[in-house]
């Protein structure tokens, strides 16, 4: 062995990370014990907190260290709009793009018979219930446009469309060409999908 | 270097910037093979370049030949009915020319079919008949005392030493789980014209499956009593 038990147990214990092989967490391992000691003693402050303290919210089940996030307690923002998302990582991306006013539920997950996760692992009943409330107009479902996050989205739509409530719009995000992107470098199935979800020209 | 069709049956994140991927090739099922963090969509068919041996497999590249079928509601759950069966049940890198050409009629079959329940079960019927064979589970018409089952009798499955044969019923009593020879000999000669023959199919298959899966069953048996409503 080449580093003492200890320095391998916190190099062992650094994988645990995304993205984490041995080398990084060698580097890692090092740098927090030689250079950065107050930076290692503030990491552990930081996530022994974050551990005691952040769960999900009560509402939307994003990650939150309060019963109900920030968004939720917002009484400003839109209830007749409802947007549906796999993660937590999702509803951080939309809420940066400041274009969205309404609420969130976060599935912490998408429909995937192959990782054995189905409707019973994604809080889809306390989804439906929430559904009850008739200030929601809008269903927006943003899980993404693979076949597990299609069927996710047919999946609550279909059970959404059989809820006894007051008419509920139910939408999908669109899928198509990204900003800037070049039509010749587009895999043909965004292509497709762009071109099938084609926009009436208007002057605005 | 190899090279073969393929279709993407599962990826999922690896490292900072890889995915692994799952996939069915005429050659077997390919699992959790490096490649890099690009998005490959299911249902598409795909030419994959990969080298390496067992564990150590890694695709060079991985590009869509065509624009691979776009399903909806029960069509698209049928698509993942057949993947979690390949992914749960197909043992590993093992030839399996017929299934992938089976599971290819399947997608275009749910493709040019998905609002056309009869032709959806049919197809379906035929991929599941593939794979029992390529498991070595199909349906025979073979009893247990080794003679070959006859149209105008009734027989009931009887389990002996790991395999599944037929057992004569006396005519007077059919039970639930009773089937006529002539179904039988439907089911294995892949005949699904007529009611009676698909629903046995469908029954037997069931059976078969749910003996290799144990005690975990399909997810997708789930999703598809819900998704029945809308096809
Ligand atoms: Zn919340």
């Amino acid at each position: 062995m080449r580093f003492s038990p200890l320095i391998d147990q916190l190099m062992q214990a650094l994988r645990c990370l995304p993205g984490v092989g041995p080398k990084s967490a060698q580097r890692m391992a090092l740098h927090l014990l030689e250079r950065d000691p107050q930076g290692a003693q503030h990491l552990i402050d930081s996530l022994q907190q974050a551990l005691d303290k952040v769960d999900h919210c009560q509402q939307c089940r994003t990650l939150s260290e309060t019963p109900l996030c920030p968004i939720c307690a917002d009484p400003r923002r839109d209830a007749s709009l409802l947007c549906v998302v796999e993660t937590p990582a999702d509803l951080w991306a939309l809420e940066q793009t400041q274009g969205y006013q309404g609420y969130y539920f976060v599935l912490l997950g998408r429909l995937s018979p192959l990782e054995g996760i189905g409707p019973d692992d994604l809080g889809l009943a306390f989804l439906l219930q929430r559904l009850q409330q008739a200030s929601i107009q809008e269903l927006i479902l943003a899980t993404n446009p693979t076949l597990e996050g299609d069927t996710t989205a047919q999946y609550i739509a279909l059970r959404a469309r059989n809820l006894k409530r007051p008419p509920l719009k139910i939408t999908r995000l669109a899928h198509g060409v990204p900003l800037g992107g070049e039509l010749e470098y587009l895999d043909g199935g965004t292509l497709v999908r762009a071109f099938s979800g084609r926009q009436v020209y208007t002057d605005t | 270097m190899h090279s073969t069709p393929a279709y993407l049956l599962h990826q999922q994140a690896y490292r900072e910037n890889k995915r692994l991927v799952w996939l069915l090739t005429p050659q077997g099922r390919l699992d959790g093979v490096v490649y890099k963090r690009l998005y490959r969509p299911a249902l598409v068919p795909l030419q994959c370049e990969y080298q390496g041996r067992r564990s150590l497999k890694q695709i060079r590249t991985l590009e869509a030949q065509a624009l691979g079928v776009n399903l909806v509601y029960k069509a698209q759950v049928c698509a993942l009915y057949a993947n979690e069966l390949l992914f749960r049940l197909l043992p590993s890198e093992l030839e399996c020319h017929a299934l992938f050409l089976a599971y290819v009629n399947l997608l275009n079959a749910l493709q040019e079919a998905q609002h056309h329940v009869l032709l959806c079960a049919q197809a379906l019927r035929t991929f599941e008949s593939e794979l029992l064979r390529h498991l070595d589970q199909e349906v025979t018409l073979w009893q247990l005392d080794g003679q070959l089952i006859q149209s105008h009798l009734w027989y009931t499955q009887v389990e002996y030493d790991g395999q599944v044969a037929w057992r004569v019923l006396p005519e007077s009593q059919p039970t639930v789980d009773a089937y006529l020879g002539e179904w039988i000999q439907a089911v294995v000669a892949g005949d699904w014209s007529q009611p009676k023959y698909r629903h046995t199919a469908k029954s037997l298959f069931r059976q078969r499956f749910a003996r290799l899966l144990g005690h975990r069953p399909l997810l997708t048996y789930q999703l598809l009593s819900v998704f029945q409503q809308a096809s």
